[in-house]
């Protein structure tokens, strides 16, 4: 499977005229990859994402999966939002299985699949439980595990733990992590938290803002088999150093631009 | 540099009968709802003790009602009133309800389907019923129909707007979360639209049927035989006021029933709505 982003830009129309927020986005991910987008907030990431997963049109430019041009969300690129987005009014089970549902898999084969999946994500004796009666953390593994359920080519997720604390994130971290691993995932993740991005990822984008383009492109050349106790290695932190170094350039010239 | 300025120094006062938002003890909520009853209901029997002295016509006792109600109930006029009124306003409102459901539905849904009825709906919509009825026994005559016709067109538009309304709390994401599960349109506003409304669909359900049940006097105008709102015009025309408020005092407590009824159908089928 291969996704490509070709000279990507995406404007929008406001009332004061027209605000770039994408420009000459140039991006590539090969199966089995994990790949991270850092960049500070009005990057446009969350844009480029939902351009990607269909959801949001592009001006110019195109985005391909397997050679066939993206037009519209589709099962082939899961999205696993910031707000989990699950369906209050269905359990837990019913959430994981639902996209079974839509596309027509019997009852009893989705049992099956629906199963495997909890038990892959640790929710297992909480199949019927209602969203609500879950914490954060519990609510991300049910729409990991939604997503997974279908088979997606790739899995694109939006911040998906910028909304949990630090220790719910750190061991949602690790659990991603394993589970990429486990289930040969193509994941292509957006987030702010340059820790968490050197982390997961064998390969960043590093974006700036105004318009969102891509500075650089990074390979993180970590061992394979990551534990939080990488987060205080000496390499580890070169990495952070380099991305942060990398976004702050662009920061200082944002400030410039505020004072004149 | 400014001046400080001289606030003061306070920190809100704990209290129990003004919180904001909040819960009060249960044993105060049954007190003032107690009292909600009883007030009125002392009141009452006070100013008509005091009024029957000199005309026992302009305002009934309580005793009076009661023995009224009791009267009604004894030969069965009272139960067969209340048999027909209700299936009037029951078939009136159903029809309205399978309608409007559906529409309302479609209409929040599509822009285009809202843009295509809304304007029309919204014209109808302020044409009081009531002006309808010569028109009705106009074309359908003086039998149930006419009344039932009312009862319809009193409760479908409001209902449609009000399910149409609660289209626009369905969350986008979750919209959008269905389609990159490989969900197509419809299956969006079948399975996922549907349920989330069901909640909204019910509390527009029980303050429309509120709005058709009082519906019923004006629609038994149409030359009805029985009926709670004939009983009461008929006995406006025998100057029996505490026939009156028989009438009045039942039809109330109907529409309580009802109302009570929806709220648990809401409690029970939905417990997934965090409140």
């Amino acid at each position: 499977m291969h996704l490509e982003v070709t000279n990507l830009h995406k404007q929008f129309q406001t009332r004061n005229g027209t605000i770039t927020a994408l420009k000459n986005i140039n991006m590539h991910i090969k199966e089995g990859e994990f790949v991270c987008a850092v960049g500070a907030s009005g990057s446009g990431k969350t844009t480029l994402l939902r351009i990607m997963a269909g959801l949001e049109t592009l001006t110019a430019g195109e985005v391909r999966v397997d050679g066939v041009k993206v037009i519209g969300p589709g099962a082939d690129r899961g999205v696993v939002f910031q707000h989990y987005s699950l369906y209050p009014w269905m359990t837990v089970a019913d959430n994981v299985g639902f996209g079974l549902k839509l596309r027509g898999v019997p009852k009893s084969k989705r049992q099956q699949q629906v199963s495997y999946y909890l038990d892959l994500v640790g929710l297992t004796q909480f199949a019927k439980a209602l969203p609500k009666e879950l914490s954060g953390g519990m609510q991300q593994r049910v729409a990991i595990a939604r997503v997974l359920v279908s088979q997606p080519k790739i899995l694109l997720m939006d911040e998906p733990f910028a909304a949990l604390d630090a220790q719910t994130k750190q061991m949602m971290q690790q659990f991603l992590l394993e589970l990429w691993k486990n289930t040969d995932t193509t994941i292509f993740m957006i987030t702010h938290d340059v820790e968490e991005a050197v982390f997961l990822s064998q390969r960043i984008y590093v974006l700036t803002s105004h318009p969102g383009s891509i500075k650089a492109e990074l390979t993180v050349d970590l061992p394979i088999e990551r534990t939080y106790h990488l987060k205080r290695s000496s390499s580890f932190r070169d990495y952070q150093e380099t991305v942060l170094d990398l976004m702050s350039v662009e920061l200082d010239s944002g400030r410039s631009v505020l004072i004149n | 540099m400014s001046q400080p300025v001289n606030l003061r120094p306070q920190m809100l006062a704990p209290t129990v009968f003004w919180r904001i938002a909040e819960d009060i003890p249960k044993r105060l909520t049954w007190i003032l709802m107690t009292l909600s009853i009883v007030i009125p209901v002392c009141l009452w029997w006070m100013i008509s003790n005091w009024v029957a002295s000199s005309n026992s016509m302009f305002l009934p006792t309580p005793v009076q009602v009661l023995e009224a109600i009791q009267k009604l109930w004894s030969d069965g006029t009272l139960l067969k009133d209340i048999q027909l009124s209700m299936f009037r306003v029951l078939t009136g409102f159903f029809l309205a309800a399978v309608i409007s459901i559906p529409l309302g539905t479609l209409m929040g849904t599509f822009a285009s389907v809202r843009s295509l009825i809304e304007p029309i709906i919204g014209i109808i919509r302020y044409m009081p019923a009531p002006a309808f009825i010569p028109l009705l026994i106009l074309y359908f005559g003086l039998d149930e129909l006419p009344k039932i016709l009312l009862i319809f067109l009193g409760s479908l538009f409001f209902n449609t707007l009000m399910v149409m309304d609660g289209v626009k709390f369905v969350p986008k994401e979750l919209i959008e979360a269905t389609y990159t599960l490989g969900g197509r349109r419809s299956q969006v506003l079948l399975q996922v639209i549907f349920p989330y409304l069901v909640p909204a669909i019910i509390d527009a359900c029980r303050v429309n049927m509120a709005a058709a049940w009082n519906l019923v006097i004006v629609a038994e105008l149409v030359a009805a035989n029985e009926g709670l709102g004939k009983r009461i015009t008929v006995a406006q025309r025998f100057l029996r006021t505490d026939e009156i408020f028989a009438g009045l005092i039942v039809i109330g407590l109907i529409g309580l029933a009802i109302d009570l009824l929806f709220r648990l159908l809401l409690r029970v089928s939905c417990r997934w709505v965090t409140k």
